[in-house]
């Protein structure tokens, strides 16, 4: 125990990291899960995992040119998703294996293509080098100020869009700033913690949430707690070693994360319709 | 009397080349309490989502008047039920965006409120109220916003009679006092009902029609 404790004082920043990324994406997931935008956050994910592919292909690995690649992915990605209304879906899963297939070409002609790959799928908080630099903080900061000062805004549109616009509340810069918001904070997380560790934070603790909740202040806070204590759980299993075949076997640790959420999701959602 | 919105030569519909109507040459004044008859599909709705701004105009042109500010209630199965959203929440999202928002209601809302029966249920999720519940909810939602012309998407349909009376006299009292254009829209109407009305349209083929009293 109290080896694994100095191990995890150890990688307290990587933890601080992990669980304040993830309590913002399952935050900024409430709002992408009311308003059925799963596919949308997945495929999204997915254009930053080939936003990262391009600059290690260019050479030019900073997170700045990987956040900009990656909105400028997402005009013609939102534009496709917009006007293809009954087709939007479709849309997004050819444009999901599109950048999947693009991304793994270049990095197979950039070479080292195996770790490249899983490095941006699922990424590893332990490994991964706390390097958010102050650009990287700036923006990131602004996108959540942009957030709570829109909130009411993005709800108020997203749940009842026709009222907004009768009221002339400028429904585009509200939708351009949710997009801005999402596309900064997915496309940091992505980058430092792996595409599929930023998917369940988007996804899961929300749709567990939603069984309990009574109010949206509710679902936020439930969404951060739930987490913040997957994220916490999953590093302690992390650093815990498992005798398996006479060898200690260190589970990763986005996986392990991923794993426990998914774990408690499914099992909610199965008491919920046995009961 | 000055008007709340004036249509001239407006046709509607999704294609211009085929309007769902036609040649429209309403104007509606501020305080007039008015309803819109048509059948299913007649382009009722269609109307006053292009006044609203919601679908663009096919040709022609409206006019609304500078001070105006519209509110619609739509028809309630159209809602988003997934929200965990409770009628207070919902009541108070309309007003003003700040970062930390009023929590509670003024004396005269809470007086509206509890004329239309929506106290108790204030606490109730969204999706936990029944038809008519909503219904009242939401046409509760326009009359407290600031808004002074309000289009009603067949709004009495999922009320019982009791229910249907008492938001009647809040919506004549609202636009005899307070100067509001309310503009119901509706395929079916009693025709004691009919009386409440100072101004009554029809659809009548592809043009609008006012009824004579």
């Amino acid at each position: 125990m109290n080896e694994i404790w100095k191990t995890f004082e150890f990688f307290l920043p990587q933890i601080f990291l992990g669980t304040v990324l993830g309590a913002l994406i399952a935050c900024l997931g409430v709002i992408i899960v009311l308003r059925k935008m799963a596919f949308f956050g997945v495929t999204l994910s997915q254009v930053v995992s080939s936003s990262v592919a391009v600059s290690l292909f260019l050479g030019l690995h900073s997170d700045f040119f990987i956040l900009l690649l990656s909105c400028l992915f997402l005009i013609p990605l939102i534009m496709l998703y917009k006007t293809n209304d009954s087709s939007g879906d479709t849309i997004l899963g050819i444009v999901f294996v599109s950048f999947t297939a693009f991304s793994q070409l270049l990095l197979n002609l950039g070479g080292n293509v195996k770790n490249h790959l899983m490095a941006a799928y699922f990424g590893d908080i332990l490994t991964s080098q706390v390097r958010l630099n102050f650009t990287l903080i700036s923006i990131l900061a602004c996108s959540i100020l942009l957030f709570v000062i829109m909130y009411r805004r993005i709800l108020f549109l997203s749940f009842d869009e026709n009222e907004f616009i009768v009221r002339k509340l400028s429904p585009q810069l509200t939708e351009i700033s949710f997009y801005f918001i999402m596309t900064v904070a997915i496309s940091i997380s992505v980058n430092l913690l792996g595409s599929f560790y930023s998917i369940a934070h988007l996804l899961i603790p929300v749709y567990t949430g939603l069984f309990f909740a009574r109010s949206m202040r509710f679902l936020f806070l439930f969404a951060i707690v739930f987490s913040v204590f997957s994220t916490v759980f999953g590093f302690l299993v992390s650093l815990k070693g498992f005798s398996y075949n006479n060898e200690i076997i260190y589970l990763p640790t986005s996986s392990a994360i991923v794993v426990f959420m998914s774990l408690i999701g499914f099992g909610v959602l199965l008491y919920k319709k046995m009961r | 009397m000055s008007f709340a919105f004036q249509t001239k030569n407006l046709c509607i519909g999704f294609d211009s080349r085929y309007p769902i109507l036609n040649e429209i040459e309403i104007t509606l004044n501020k305080g007039d309490f008015a309803c819109l008859l048509g059948s299913n599909g007649s382009g009722k709705s269609t109307f006053v989502r292009t006044i609203s701004g919601i679908i663009p105009k096919c040709c022609g042109d409206f006019i609304l008047a500078p001070d105006i500010k519209i509110s619609m209630v739509p028809q309630f199965k159209k809602m988003q039920f997934q929200y965990p959203l409770t009628v207070k929440e919902v009541l108070l999202l309309t007003e003003k965006f700040t970062i930390f928002p009023k929590k509670n209601f003024t004396n005269e809302q809470s007086i509206l409120l509890e004329k239309m029966g929506i106290e108790p249920i204030l606490n109730l999720l969204v999706r936990e109220c029944s038809g008519g519940q909503l219904q009242k909810v939401l046409i509760a939602r326009s009359l407290l916003s600031d808004a002074n012309l309000i289009f009603l998407d067949e709004p009495l349909d999922a009320l019982d009679s009791d229910s249907k009376n008492i938001v009647t006299e809040i919506l004549k009292k609202e636009t005899k006092e307070k100067n509001k254009t309310a503009f119901i829209i509706t395929h079916h109407i009693e025709k004691n009902w009919l009386s409440e009305f100072n101004r009554k349209f029809s659809v009548e083929g592809i043009h609008i029609k006012e009824l004579k009293k």
